[in-house]
């Protein structure tokens, strides 16, 4: 359980990233959904805990939508502005390390990874986290749609819609 | 539906992949408490109950002490009465103790005024 929570956590947080685009409330879905997993599918076979993983990561940030939209509508009728509670995104100081010594393709790739931050974070959230359990989890269509709490049609769907969006944006940079 | 081999979207995972690799300290080392944290799954308060028992043992002891200490230095729950009570008692010894000599001085003359009235009606009588 140890190894397999090291091997997913960073990538979970950058899924409950991009869904919340708030770093606190990123860290705590993902350790609510670390906490749940192991109270409750400790005993389960291994090869079932990445579904159930993000099953309840899933879950908790379809919450956490939920929680956003009432107090937005709250937000509204005082208006609040939240401009101060979004992090502004911190790309240039998680530029990966480049493995090229070219400067010319290490600005390239910095700036495909700025762009691709941009156009994932306003894809709209269904897109958005079906192309990142598609794509980068690598789960199959069958596990995406039990994660997502969806027909696979609908996977599929939103998977194609969100690389097309994508496609369109970022080939000019590749 | 894509198979996963397309260049771009080999391209787009390599960059998220970079993404999460290239995370701060301090995020990774939050993720690594909330690892550890959820693999304990305890509740707040159970880090310290059962591993130090001594802990609560000596919380109740120290209270203990404190009860004790209060009563011992404010004596007796209702310490005004208590004196009230003692002085009074005292005072009535006191008096008591004082009177003694005069009490039994009127009783004596309580005595023999009666024996002189009883020596005085006899006369009457016959």
């Amino acid at each position: 359980m140890q190894r397999f929570l090291a091997s997913v956590e960073t990538r979970a947080y950058c899924i409950a990233r991009f869904a919340t685009r708030n770093r606190d409330d990123a860290l705590d879905l993902v350790q609510d959904a670390m906490l749940k997993l192991v109270q409750n599918y400790a005993q389960r076979d291994a090869s079932e805990w990445r579904a159930l993983f993000y099953t309840i990561l899933q879950s908790r940030i379809r919450d956490w939508h939920r929680r956003q939209q009432v107090r937005n509508r709250f937000r509204h009728w005082f208006s609040w502005s939240d401009e101060d509670e979004e992090d502004a995104p911190d790309l240039l100081d998680q530029l990966p390390a480049q493995a090229s010594s070219d400067p010319a393709v290490q600005l390239d790739n910095a700036q495909f990874v700025t762009q691709l931050d941009q156009e994932l974070c306003a894809l709209p959230y269904r897109q958005q986290q079906a192309f990142l359990l598609r794509a980068w989890e690598e789960l199959d269509v069958a596990e995406t749609a039990q994660v997502m709490a969806c027909s696979e049609s609908a996977v599929k769907t939103h998977y194609a819609r969100a690389l097309e969006k994508l496609r369109d944006k970022l080939e000019a940079l590749q | 539906m894509s198979n996963g081999n397309d260049p771009f979207e080999q391209r787009v995972r390599s960059a998220l992949d970079a993404r999460a690799h290239a995370l701060d300290a301090h995020t990774r080392a939050k993720l690594a408490t909330a690892r550890e944290c959820a693999l304990a799954h305890t509740p707040w308060w159970r880090p310290w109950w059962p591993a130090h028992p001594w802990v609560p043992a000596s919380a109740v002891a120290a209270c203990a002490v404190l009860v004790v200490s209060v009563v011992l230095v404010r004596g007796p729950a209702d310490p005004i009465g208590g004196l009230a009570q003692t002085d009074t008692e005292a005072a009535l010894e006191l008096l008591l103790a004082a009177d003694d000599a005069s009490a039994l001085d009127a009783e004596a003359s309580v005595q023999l005024e009666a024996m002189l009235l009883l020596e005085e009606g006899e006369p009457d009588e016959g």
